[in-house]
């Protein structure tokens, strides 16, 4: 059973006090409706926390593992929704406007591609649920055609020719999901991995 | 392929790429914004992508932030922003959050002269230290990094608005307005006019310093 207490529990909304405040949990600068050159600052910065370097990313370097014991650390669709539910409680308490992802950052990899596409399909739509009434929206999505080792000799500039095709199905199905949450798309151009 | 499809669609963003250089191939298309620009126009894609421009990236490119900003800008490309810093003594592109308001207020004064973000925002590319376990450093992480672009965005605000910085600039090429003619010219009818006109440019100072404490003044 899911524990019903969030990740972030006792951690207060962080809203403007000013520079003289002494708050650690307070924006000294930051004040989202505060109108500069004609715009809201909220709407000049458009903030956007990346779902890969905070939900994802497991704190290694080269020489040391995982540091990193996230409750939503996980292989399946059950812990790719927990992230989600925690990424949108972390967006409500730093009233962030958006968010920006990878495909693998949201849905664990399937065996198949169908089954990754289904996947990314299924989250997308959970997320999309998230972003009713929340005021948060999606920057941007993208392809992360790097990390699993098919991707080692790169992308679109793939000596296989067989990875040019997965890299096309898989921007494909990153911008089909992109378009459905209304962001942008960042198409990272294949590159050859190794140097 | 991809803005083909895009059309196709329906897709009504914008389609970024990110100049990202060394990591880890050596010799890449996408190495800057520069060659970036020379890569659309090959392709004839110039007007259908922009660029989502990393401080990190400019960095280990050999570019300052604001540089890649600018260059973007003129071009037309400068979509969204990836926010972050790299550690200044390994070089390395360590995606750490950003702490420096004089580099942010930079990049955002770049950011404004381009007419500001429309699809694209402020993404923070960047991650807490592998030893901030806590969930309060996440937050606290993107507290500060906040802050550090909103008080950056004020500076450049303030820096626009005063306008001594951008009058600075239009007094150093202030020549040029009446100058247009030379560049349509011949190298032949400019060398004449060189010893028919007797010319002998006097050099006058940069003023590189007077400039940098009038940006300090913003900060």
């Amino acid at each position: 059973m899911r524990d019903s207490r969030s990740y972030f529990d006792g951690i207060p909304e962080i809203r403007y006090e000013g520079p003289e405040s002494d708050n650690d949990f307070a924006f000294r600068h930051y004040n989202p409706e505060e109108v500069i050159l004609g715009k809201t600052m909220k709407d000049h910065l458009r903030f956007s926390v990346a779902w890969w370097h905070s939900f994802a990313w497991p704190g290694g370097d080269p020489f040391g593992g995982q540091t990193f014991e996230r409750p939503w650390f996980g292989n399946d669709m059950d812990h790719a929704k927990l992230k989600a539910d925690e990424a949108f409680e972390m967006f409500r308490i730093l009233q962030a406007p958006f968010f920006a992802w990878h495909d693998l950052d949201i849905r664990p990899e399937g065996k198949t591609f169908a089954e990754s596409r289904a996947r990314l399909e299924e989250i997308v739509d959970y997320i999309g649920q998230k972003m009713e009434g929340s005021g948060v929206g999606c920057l941007w999505g993208t392809a992360n055609m790097f990390t699993h080792r098919r991707w080692m000799s790169g992308a679109a500039t793939n000596p296989d020719p067989d990875v040019f095709l997965y890299a096309a199905a898989t921007v494909k199905s990153c911008l089909d999901a992109t378009k459905k949450l209304g962001g942008a798309e960042l198409r990272p151009l294949g590159r050859a991995r190794g140097v | 392929m991809v803005v083909d499809y895009a059309k196709k669609i329906g897709f009504d963003g914008t389609i970024l790429i990110e100049p990202k250089p060394q990591e880890p191939s050596k010799h890449q298309y996408d190495y800057d914004v520069g060659t970036i620009y020379g890569f659309l126009k090959d392709f004839g894609l110039e007007g259908q992508v922009k660029l989502n421009i990393e401080q990190g990236h400019a960095i280990l490119a050999g570019h300052s932030f604001e540089h890649e900003l600018a260059l973007a800008g003129s071009l037309g490309l400068l979509g969204s922003i990836d926010m972050n810093r790299n550690d200044y003594q390994s070089g390395w592109d360590t995606d750490q959050f950003p702490n420096s308001v004089p580099e942010t207020a930079l990049a955002y004064y770049e950011v404004l002269k381009a007419g500001g973000f429309t699809t694209g925002g402020t993404n923070f590319d960047s991650k807490v230290r592998r030893q901030s376990l806590d969930p309060e450093d996440l937050i606290l992480a993107h507290v500060g990094g906040m802050d550090v672009c909103a008080a950056g965005l004020k500076a450049a605000a303030r820096m626009l608005e005063d306008g001594k910085l951008e009058a600075a600039r239009s007094e150093r090429y202030a020549g040029w307005d009446k100058a247009q003619d030379l560049l349509g010219s011949d190298l032949a009818t400019l060398a004449a006019r060189v010893e028919s006109e007797g010319i002998e440019p006097q050099p006058r100072s940069g003023r590189q310093e007077r400039l940098e404490n009038l940006v300090n003044r913003y900060l």
